[in-house]
């Protein structure tokens, strides 16, 4: 009976395929960020006069490029992909927390906020295809953790979304996380509460310490599930200090823990 | 008050203890403040901002910079109080 291949319908997850998408998907990736830095922003120089109007349009160039990246890797069946409550995130000055599974979370993230700040390692202003991006965009480099609370709370402030994963690397897939507290001194400091984003792949891939060609045998699929912090954290009047960034830290972990334990 | 490593120990965790709540038994001069007590950069700040309050005098933040365990704050407090 298990021998009756007709009864059996396998799923077919183009193994192959994928592997091959995923090596075009980095290359496209790479080029992408040449063709920004080299073909599309130059102009902006000259056509966006004021320099907060150019960082905002190079935003939403990266956005709508990271759009198409993340539609080129869904229709190649690298992964499948949903947003529960997506719209939520386009709405002006959010802090967008969220759990760090695999390296491309950033770019799933920023295709769904137009003008999306976010904090990235001081390294890729150096990296030959990033480096155009990330100073036209005038994202906030990760290397002095006051700076980056300050520039954050400004950027917040200043109306833009600002995007940040706690952990500050990727999970380690079962380990418990853990989280720095500059996500809790960003809130306090613009008084914003965060929006948190859950995000779940399965089976994982392009996790931490794991190279691009080692894909799953099964298709992943990502899920992105969007809450308020409305009921969780209570900012208003809370003075910014250690045990106030401690508590907040505390709470964030436990909902991230929580949600991702199912 | 702070003349001797103790007496500059006891004080210290009690600032720690305050404003970290760290558990005071943890507090010995060989913990390692990330690693055992969870103070990281930023709480290093504020913690240079107390001890200043406490010493009455500036901590250079590069006086801080090689500090790693509690031990070496200590010896960084005696060295500021022994200054003139």
């Amino acid at each position: 009976m298990a021998n009756d291949k007709s009864s059996v319908r396998k799923r077919r997850d183009y193994y192959w395929v994928r592997l091959l998408a995923t090596a075009s998907a980095f290359s496209l990736f790479g080029f992408g960020g040449l063709v920004l830095r080299f073909v599309l922003f130059p102009p902006l120089r000259f056509i966006y006069r004021d320099a907060e109007v150019r960082k905002r349009k190079a935003r939403l160039l990266i956005h709508h490029a990271f759009r198409a990246f993340i539609g080129f890797m869904h229709i190649t069946g690298i992964y499948t992909y949903s947003f529960r409550d997506e719209e939520r995130l386009r709405r002006p000055g959010q802090l967008v927390l969220a759990n760090h599974p695999s390296l491309i979370d950033v770019v799933f993230l920023i295709s769904r906020i137009p003008n999306a700040n976010c904090i990235v390692k001081a390294s890729l202003f150096r990296n030959p295809f990033m480096r155009g991006a990330v100073t036209t965009a005038d994202y906030i480099p990760n290397d002095d953790p006051e700076k980056i609370i300050e520039l954050a709370a400004q950027s917040l402030q200043r109306g833009e979304s600002v995007v940040l994963f706690p952990e500050g690397t990727r999970s380690v897939p079962g380990r418990p996380f853990k989280f720095q507290r500059g996500a809790a001194y960003m809130a306090l400091r613009a008084q914003v509460k965060p929006t948190l984003v859950t995000i779940r792949c399965n089976p994982p891939m392009l996790m931490k310490n794991i190279p691009w060609y080692s894909i799953p045998l099964s298709r992943p699929h990502f899920q992105f599930d969007i809450a308020d912090a409305e009921h969780l954290l209570q900012l208003r009047g809370t003075d910014e200090s250690p045990l106030a960034a401690r508590e907040i830290t505390h709470k964030l972990k436990a909902f991230f823990t929580e949600e991702c334990a199912a | 008050m702070l003349n001797n490593k103790d007496d500059i120990l006891s004080e210290l965790t009690g600032i720690l203890v305050e404003m970290f709540e760290v558990d005071a038994a943890d507090v010995t001069a060989d913990a390692h403040l990330s690693d055992d007590l969870d103070i990281d950069s930023i709480d290093a700040v504020d913690l240079i901002v107390r001890l200043k309050e406490l010493t009455g005098k500036k901590i250079a933040p590069e006086e801080f910079k090689s500090v790693r365990t509690v031990g070496d704050v200590v010896d960084a407090i005696q060295k500021v109080m022994a200054e003139q």
